[in-house]
């Protein structure tokens, strides 16, 4: 299947209609605070089960390219992010709104959504088959050394403590570990426990860290006030000439949004926040960040709809996430038993291609959803969160039972909850984690195919080009990381 | 050293503990692993040295916070609103989150123990949802409605259209 027979394909009834369910229940999503587009998608997986891989991968894509969308109603309207990476759209959507302009913030916002979501599909098409090409050539020390110099990088710029990242890293790694060992096929690590003989399944860890926790989070915040502006249409649809001024913005943001996407492990906040702090540094007025300024609200928006591209292109072409939504993606595909990297592209050329179509065609179906229907999405807002998250939980509890009907995976679900809490109470970075937990096995599983060629010898790993090359990447990472914090700490 | 900054040093050297607690079991559970047999590697070394890896860095976070040098935080959260400073036009309810975690925890219990899934899940619904509510009459009977509906359409969307075999 060709990209173009992709598009066409997304056009037949079955997949159209999920498609158009995906953006919708995405935006919807997006637009209820408290609830994220990663907890909907993690939600979601277990529904894929029975759904043809293709179809699923459409609906995940979808979901994600709606919820990182339906933020900006939330964010401009109650001045609450609905989703992390609207944080930025509040600081200007929300006074722009509360000036008598709701309708021009949310047309911006949204017309910088649609050209930061398209430029990253751009990028998406023509990033990612090149590096597929590449990385088809590696062998196990070089597959090996690319995965730990992920786990590096996202550990050293998920911001904040690099030691932290790093504990967060081998943790995640570490929890893969028990369960039968692909090479000997020996059992190992279950302290006895037979519900510990599979592993922990990505899906109870997934929902627990990532819906549950969200939710007994949010239950703090209960009490949050729900004041909101009333929307209205005027100056949804945004001119041309609107297009032409902020053109530039937009690009520079999506480019920011794009390359930040790529970085493993950094994601949409960051990249809202880049381009946010980009724009008003080159702006002619940067006084009106802030207070509502239209530059502020595009760039915000431009970049945080790129990453969704850029967060694609690693996944694509090297299996390896840049971030939850393509961790959950990345389960979703060894869910539906498909080998995510480089040799995606001539194993299942189907799914990259879905992938690809979906990605451009969900966000014009978000650009006119938003557009048409931004006024009933806002009602959205004013479900009480009192009476929808106990309906989230029992979800979050089907959701890890129902692929293996067993209440281990439901217990294993509520554990990963706590963890889930607790690290981010103690401020550890979850992204790493997740990813650690992710590719552990495919590092394990490569270090050992090598070692065996090798005989035993990890001389390979300094002796060959791409595996050195990499893991001097992964070592400078790591200083410079060192080297941020002791110079944070000095000043 | 303000209340809030020894609070945090607390938290991470607890933190540390734990980690280093998790590591050593661990570790000593890899090493008795069976020695391998094809591979030059076995499958007791990789969580072995994983292990270790996760000691020195757990070593490394507490004697950090121990003699007082700061660690950073994560800057980034994937769990929005836990932790930072209190908002000044609302309440945080640790209280609630507590009884949504034990609530959990106790409808899985439930369920583990043999009761239906339709009954656990309209308790669980009717009772978070009721403590989540702002009390008010209307509220609890907007919960109750919710509750019922909802269990019954849970059971029902799960039983009947996915066919899996609810508890």
């Amino acid at each position: 299947m060709t990209l173009a027979d992709a598009f066409l394909h997304l056009l037949t009834p079955i997949p159209f209609a999920i498609m158009v369910g995906g953006v919708l229940i995405g935006i919807a999503v997006g637009v209820m605070p408290g609830i994220t587009a990663g907890m909907l998608m993690a939600l979601t997986l277990p529904f894929t089960y029975g759904m043809k891989s293709v179809d699923a991968i459409i609906m995940l894509v979808a979901m994600f390219v709606g919820g990182v969308s339906g933020g900006l109603i939330t964010a401009t309207l109650m001045r609450i992010p609905g989703e992390p990476n609207a944080i930025m759209t509040t600081l200007d959507g929300y006074p722009l709104a509360k000036r008598g302009f709701p309708g021009r913030a949310l047309g911006l916002g949204n017309a910088a959504s649609i050209v930061g979501g398209t430029l990253s599909w751009v990028a998406l098409v023509l990033l990612t088959q090149p590096l597929a090409k590449i990385a088809i050539l590696f062998g196990p020390w070089e597959n090996f050394a690319l995965v730990t110099t992920a786990l590096v990088l996202i550990a050293s710029l998920s911001r904040g403590s690099f030691l932290k990242g790093m504990i967060a890293a081998f943790l995640g790694v570490l929890l893969a570990m028990p369960g039968v060992d692909a090479t000997s096929g020996i059992v190992r690590l279950t302290f006895g426990l037979d519900a510990l003989t599979n592993g922990f399944q990505l899906l109870p860890v997934v929902v627990g860290l990532f819906a549950l926790s969200q939710i007994v989070a949010d239950t703090l915040h209960i009490e949050q006030g729900t004041d909101h502006i009333r929307a209205n249409m005027r100056g949804i649809m945004i001119s041309l000439r609107d297009y032409v001024v902020h053109g530039w913005n937009m690009l520079r943001s999506s480019i920011i949004g794009i390359w930040i996407g790529i970085l493993p492990g950094v994601g949409a906040t960051v990249a809202s926040i880049a381009a946010y702090t980009t724009a008003k540094n080159v702006s002619r007025q940067p006084q009106l960040f802030g207070s509502g300024s239209e530059e502020a609200i595009v760039a915000a928006e431009s970049a945080n709809n790129a990453t969704t591209g850029g967060t694609l292109i690693p996944l694509l072409a090297l299996g390896i996430p840049g971030g939850l939504a393509d961790a959950i993606l990345l389960a979703a595909l060894i869910i539906h038993n498909l080998r995510p990297g480089p040799l995606l592209y001539s194993t299942s050329p189907e799914i990259v291609n879905a992938i690809m179509a979906t990605h451009l065609a969900a966000h014009i179906l978000m650009f006119l959803f938003m557009t048409v229907g931004c006024l009933l999405f806002a009602r959205l807002m004013l479900i009480p969160r009192a009476f929808l998250f106990p309906v989230v939980i029992v979800f979050c509890i089907l959701g890890a039972y129902a692929p293996d009907s067993q209440m281990s995976d439901v217990w294993i679900m509520l554990i990963f909850g706590a963890v889930g809490l607790a690290m981010e109470y103690a401020r550890f970075p979850l992204a790493p984690f997740v990813v650690g937990f992710v590719l552990a096995p495919l590092a394990e599983g490569k270090l050992r195919s090598g070692l065996m060629i090798s005989a035993g010898s990890i001389e390979p790993l300094f002796t060959r080009p791409i595996p050195l090359a990499l893991i001097c990447i992964a070592l400078v990472s790591c200083l410079w990381s060192i080297r941020s914090e002791i110079k944070g700490r000095r000043t | 050293m303000d209340a809030a900054e020894a609070s945090r040093r607390r938290i991470d050297a607890l933190a540390a503990l734990v980690v280093l607690v998790v590591a050593v079991v661990v570790f000593f559970a890899a090493r008795r692993e069976p020695a391998p047999l094809y591979d030059p590697f076995g499958p007791g070394t990789a969580p072995m040295a994983v292990s270790a890896a996760l000691a020195f860095l757990a070593v490394i976070l507490l004697v950090r916070t121990l003699v007082g040098l700061r660690v950073g935080q994560s800057a980034q959260s994937l769990i929005l609103g836990l932790g930072g400073s209190a908002p000044a036009d609302y309440r945080l309810r640790p209280d609630l989150a507590l009884i949504t975690f034990v609530a959990s925890i106790l409808f899985v219990a439930a369920m583990s123990a043999g009761l239906p899934f339709l009954w656990s899940a309209l308790a669980f619904l009717l009772v978070l949802g009721g403590a989540l509510s702002d009390r008010r009459p209307r509220s609890l009977l907007i919960a109750a409605a919710v509750a019922v509906i909802g269990a019954i359409l849970i059971d029902v969307l799960f039983r009947r259209v996915l066919f899996v075999q609810l508890p």
